[in-house]
């Protein structure tokens, strides 16, 4: 299955998997294969990625590797760890090796932790449990959460009292407890803030070189890989696609997938000054904020948005860019008039965002349409696509009759690709793909003639290679129709390749507006040149600071 | 936009669960546990539908000697009033079901219009129809039943509102709960800024997803409703006119069915008050379990998963697993 | 750190619950139209005299909220009125049955947790297994019977076998104490068992799909990564927070536990509080009603403040 195993070199590997296939009892009760033998080894101390997208088996053949799937799972092959067959006596010869040689890191840091015991307790039981010296067991906790950047004290607190970042520390901590000598680490980043995020997988790194740890790490970022690993395997619907060296796959990759995937993971150093709308026009803006402010009052009074100004105009693509919990959902939610604790001005085409006149709020429903973060949610399931598009028309009393009212619905299918929409009218959610549904929602803003679509996070939740379809088609609508939009999100590079403007937010506040190149290339503000820094590059060549 | 709280492990469970539920209620219902309920409820349905034509007596009149018991004429016995037990227990079937399906009808009413209100609106409603939930859900209902079925006179109605205006409590904490996730699926915030109404909201979007659920409590409703009848009526609280599985059971009791060995007198009707729970829990049972998503998936199942041996690999073949033409519909 | 904000919350609403209960009883007996007070000639075998002096207990010529004034006052001074079938006054009848209830109810109730969650927990943790299906199947069965059915069932079971009626022979006065208990707790088996039956199957059902619940979460994927053996697993990670959801419903359910107890003492004989609940019923004894219902109410109040209490000792993350 890996003919192209480059590591074949100087030292025996500390782990082999080997022809390694699973399969999972489906509910017919038929066996369906999710890996389909695949081989990988892992030299002592080498950091490797296991890059896939949703769906690909990679979280199942680390499961496997630890001998963690589920009860309905059928495995086949070897895992050998120095040499010996772990797999071969079934969960019984995987537990001795579980923790003491190899651990893991799950995505879930928010839920790997028993949540009624302290973190303490709970490095203190692997150790118990495998047998480390009583006496040493506070120190030695005391030592590991030290060796993750936690401060003093962090042994007595409970998992609930930690944030994501620290809890993710104190997950590190946890595996690297009985010194293994391979981590396995799923997604270790990926619910994480882009700062964070970047400051986990430097720990990650640092602790690898420093301890000598083999590190499996699965990420469906290319970015996350470039930057931490020397050798990196594909997978793509259970097969390694293609396995070598990180710098060769992305110079040079033999498989299609392989570039596909690279070329579709934005790399913020190549944004260029590229030829953008500069929309410089004497009529108003489509969109005008003006010093709008939120303040949620209450027991936890806080400034949600603070005194931000910025416009939207006609045909242009602006992008709000910050880390959670910087405003911009609420800001972007003031625009639809949803939020009553919101002073300032918003203006849409004429239409006060923050008026309370049932005319006005009417109109405001027509002309701004939002785009969620989650497709999967964002359609009713038991609503099949033409009754999702008619729905709006409905609610805002368009065309005469169901004839009338179908060929608008028509037509908002065809703006958004689904062609020929014979085939999408009568489908439910669950026969369409996440990509498929994403344009579903966005059609069902379309049918309404808006002026100003506003998407959260609209391609946060989709893989990377369905994203660049779902961003391109909303610049596209942007050119074709004139529409504006306003796009918020965390993800700097994505918006610096598809935005027109780019406005950073923290803490309620703009910190920089500005054109992507501008921004990218010559940052003005220290926190968004922290941000770029961020930013993991797919290019194994662009060290991140 | 809050750090998404998925993991590898919810990720493609959130998807296979919102894809399914538009059949959680026929599935649960395919279920072996459920088809026994259905059937257990089905059964005694038709039984008290039809009681007038299967009754082999009179209620009303004697038709054999007192205590008599079990015998080719009177399969159940008779009673103390030389009553044949059986015509007893159909006929209190009839009026004792009659109780616990309306008092249930009322409960879940109430319960599912306090919980929607309270969950989709949230805020002051919330609050304080939460908080009178809890005030009645800490008072034991069934004395307060007592009290006031005592002080209002013993009556069919008045036991059917006392149940029904008492119980809804476990209803509404369960459906404010879900209207309270529903409220914010992306959905229904899709809907709210397109400009759809709160009516329109609760009726297209909220109300049809809350079916199975309003299905199970219903059911379930059922079982405390016919508990709390036979309750009362053992306390002598109910109807004396009319014959209820409850009031057989007392009057078996307090005549004297025990200590005079007439077992007969009081088993049927009791056996038929289980029968008939049993059967609603194991159909509310089964569509709770289906809808509960955290019950598909363990960790520490008793099986762990098998190993194939490598030769075997080749024999198994499930590389492209195609389905037979026979199965061709089961599924898509 | 929020916990005593969170103690200071539930005790407040314990307060409020028993001033709500207070009121509903005044209203419930006074307001309500049709309600006890204003039927009072309906009292069964009432002289004009027993009339006169009820009217001046309750005070009905003043107005309402005088009336609620004099009833409060009446309660903080511990006078719950007087009985109208033995004239012993309501708080002294109440405290004798009250203390003759609690052995009944805290023995079976205290049984039927432990079966209940032992039970529960085994069956979870050998989900689908026979051992699972037995015990599920029978509390399902348990679950469905009536409770007065189970309790004439176990009478006419072992008739003769064991008393069946009271807390003690009543001839056993000239027994040794050693034989008296021995005589009481004879006549405690059948009651105890009765509600035990009744109970433990609404715990073993709640215990189980609780642990259940807590299989599937990602800590339990993780602890088995660590290494931990099973016994470990499902000590320290699934029951423990099993345990969260199951002392919130072991509280909701006190009502089982209530009504159990007032069939049981009604077909025993049992001389509690609910058989005084019974014959107050049988004999429309008002001043014994009102005071049966509040006596049980703050009980269960108590016990629900109990139970946050716990929420409050297992649960690190309780605030609001």
């Amino acid at each position: 299955m890996s003919p192209m195993n480059a590591h074949d070199g100087d030292m025996p590997p500390v782990l082999e998997i080997r022809d390694l296939r699973v399969w999972f009892k489906n509910d017919e009760g038929e066996d369906v294969e999710t890996v389909r033998g695949i081989s990988l080894s892992l030299a002592p101390g080498e950091r490797l990625g296991l890059v896939g997208e949703s769906g690909c088996g990679k979280t199942t053949t680390i499961l496997a590797t630890l001998g963690l799937l589920p009860a309905n799972a059928t495995v086949g092959g070897q895992i050998l760890f120095d040499g010996e067959d772990i797999l071969a006596g079934g969960d019984a010869t995987v537990r001795p090796h579980r923790w003491k040689d190899i651990a893991m890191v799950f995505q879930g840091a928010m839920s790997a932790f028993n949540p009624v015991k302290t973190i303490g307790w709970q490095i203190e039981e692997a150790l118990r449990v495998h047998g480390f010296d009583a006496r040493g067991v506070p120190a030695r906790v005391r030592e590991l959460l030290g060796l993750v950047g936690l401060p003093e004290g962090t042994e007595k607190r409970y998992p609930h009292e930690l944030s994501g970042g620290m809890k993710q520390r104190a997950v590190i901590a946890m595996a690297l407890s009985c010194e293994p000598k391979v981590l396995l680490a799923d997604e270790p980043t990926t619910a994480l803030d882009v700062v964070v995020q970047h400051q986990i997988l430097q720990l990650l790194v640092e602790l690898s070189d420093r301890l000598g740890l083999a590190v499996i790490l699965v990420t469906h970022d290319l970015g996350v890989v470039a930057q931490s690993c020397s050798r990196a395997a594909v997978m793509h619907s259970g097969d390694i696609v293609e396995i070598g060296q990180v710098s060769q796959l992305y110079h040079e990759p033999a498989s299609d997938y392989t570039r596909a995937l690279f070329e579709a993971t934005p790399d913020i150093n190549s944004v260029a000054a590229a030829d953008r709308r500069s929309v410089a026009s004497d009529a108003a803006p489509l969109l005008s904020v003006q010093d709008l402010r939120v303040r949620y009052p209450g027991k936890h009074e806080h400034l949600a948005v603070d005194g931000i100004s910025f416009a939207v105009e006609r045909g242009e693509f602006v992008a709000l860019v910050g880390q959670s919990g910087c405003g911009k959902t609420t800001t972007l939610q003031s625009i639809m008039g949803l939020i009553p604790e919101a002073t300032g001005a918003i203006d849409v085409s004429g239409t006060s965002a923050l008026s309370s006149r049932r005319a006005d709020r009417r109109r405001l429903r027509s002309l701004v349409q939002p785009i969620f973060q989650d497709p999967y949610e964002s359609l009713d399931v038991r609503f099949t696509v033409a009754d999702t598009l008619e729905e709006p028309l409905l609610i805002h009393r368009v065309g005469g009759n169901r004839r009338e009212r179908l060929e608008v619905i028509r037509g908002a299918l065809e703006s958004v690709g689904l062609t020929p929409t014979e085939q999408y009218l009568n489908r439910y959610p669950h026969q369409l793909s996440g990509g498929q549904r994403q344009r579903v929602a966005i059609a069902a803003g379309l049918v309404l003639n808006p002026a100003l679509l506003l998407a959260d996070e609209p391609v946060s939740m989709l893989d990377v290679s369905v994203r660049s379809g779902v961003l391109k088609l909303l610049a596209e609508l942007k050119d074709r129709e004139g529409l504006g939009i306003l796009m918020i999100t965390h993800d700097l590079s994505t918006a610096a390749e598809y935005a027109d403007r780019i406005v950073v937010m923290r803490e309620g506040r703009i910190v920089e507006t500005g054109a992507p190149d501008e921004i990218v290339n010559h940052p003005s503000d220290p926190y968004t040149q922290l941000l770029i820094d961020s930013i993991p590059s797919p290019d194994p060549g662009l060290a991140a600071a | 936009m809050t750090a998404p709280g998925t993991t590898v492990f919810s990720l493609p469970k959130r998807r296979r669960s919102t894809d399914r539920r538009r059949g959680a209620l026929a599935t649960a219902l395919r279920q072996p546990s459920a088809i026994i309920g259905l059937s257990i409820i089905a059964a005694f349905v038709l039984m008290s539908i039809f009681a007038p034509l299967l009754t082999p007596y009179s209620s009303k009149a004697v038709s054999c000697g007192v205590f008599e018991p079990p015998s080719a004429a009177h399969w159940f016995g008779c009673d103390d009033g030389g009553i044949d037990v059986l015509t007893l227990v159909l006929e209190g079937g009839r009026v004792s079901m009659w109780v616990g399906f309306t008092a249930a009808a009322i409960a879940i009413v109430i319960g599912s219009a306090v919980g929607i209100l309270s969950g989709y609106f949230g805020g002051w409603v919330d609050t304080v129809l939460m908080r009178i939930t809890d005030y009645f859900l800490v008072i034991p209902q069934i004395v307060l039943m007592i009290v006031i079925a005592a002080v209002w006179g013993p009556s069919l109605g008045h036991v059917i509102v006392v149940i029904g205006a008492l119980m809804w409590t476990a209803t509404a904490r369960i459906v404010r709960s879900q209207v309270k996730t529903l409220r914010e699926r992306v959905y229904v915030r899709r809907v709210e800024a397109i400009g759809g109404s709160h009516l329109r909201i609760i009726m297209r979007h909220i109300l049809p997803q809350l079916g199975p659920l309003l299905a199970a409590s219903g059911v379930l409703a059922v079982t405390v409703a016919v508990f709390n009848e036979t309750a009362l009526a053992f306390l002598g609280l109910s109807d004396p006119n009319a014959i209820t599985w409850g009031v057989i059971m007392e009057r078996a009791f307090t005549r004297a069915a025990i200590s005079t060995g007439a077992w007969w007198a009081i088993v049927p009707a009791g056996i038929a008050v289980a029968l008939l729970i049993l059967g609603c829990y194991l159909v509310g049972r089964a569509i709770e379990d289906a809808l509960n998503p955290r019950l598909k998936i363990s960790h520490l199942a008793l099986r762990t998963w098998a190993i194939r041996p490598l030769g075997s690999t080749e024999d198994a073949k499930p590389r492209a697993p195609r389905k037979s033409p026979t199965e061709k519909g089961a599924g898509s | 750190m929020h916990r005593g904000r969170y103690i200071w919350r539930r005790t407040v609403f314990a307060l409020v619950t028993v001033f709500v209960a207070v009121t509903l009883n005044f209203v419930l007996f006074r307001v309500l139209p049709g309600s006890a007070v204003s039927r009072m000639s309906r009292v069964p075998g009432a002289s004009a005299e027993l009339k006169a002096a009820l009217e001046r207990q309750f005070g009905i010529d003043k107005p309402i909220w005088e009336q609620y004034l004099l009833y409060l006052k009446g309660l903080a001074t511990g006078n719950l009125g007087v009985s109208f079938s033995n004239r012993q006054p309501v708080t002294s009848n109440l405290a004798e049955a009250f203390m003759n209830t609690l052995p009944l109810v805290l023995t079976g109730t205290l049984l039927a947790l432990a079966i209940g969650i032992l039970l529960g927990v085994l069956s979870a943790v050998r989900r689908g297994s026979v051992f699972d299906h037995t015990m599920t199947n029978i509390s399902v069965m348990f679950y469905a019977f009536p409770t007065q059915f189970l309790g004439a069932m176990l009478l006419i079971f072992f008739a003769g076998v064991l008393p069946s009626a009271g807390m003690m022979d009543p001839f056993a006065v000239a027994l040794s104490p050693g034989e008296q208990f021995i005589d009481r707790v004879r006549h405690l088996i059948l009651p105890v068992a009765t509600l035990t039956l009744t109970l433990y199957a609404e715990y073993l059902l709640i215990m189980r799909s609780s642990v259940l619940e807590t299989l599937g979460e990602d800590y339990v994927l993780t602890a088995r990564a660590k290494g931990l053996s099973r016994g470990r697993i499902i000590r320290s990670y699934s029951v423990r927070n099993a345990m969260l959801p199951t002392v919130t419903m072991i509280a909701l359910a006190l009502g089982t536990v209530v009504s159990g107890a007032i069939l049981i003492e009604v077909i025993y004989s049992w001389p509690g509080i609910g058989r005084e609940l019974y014959q107050a019923v049988l004999q429309r004894d008002y001043p014994m009603l009102q005071g049966g219902f509040l006596v049980i109410t703050i009980t269960v109040i108590a016990f629900n403040y109990l139970a946050d209490l716990a929420y409050a000792w297992l649960d690190p993350r309780v605030s609001d």
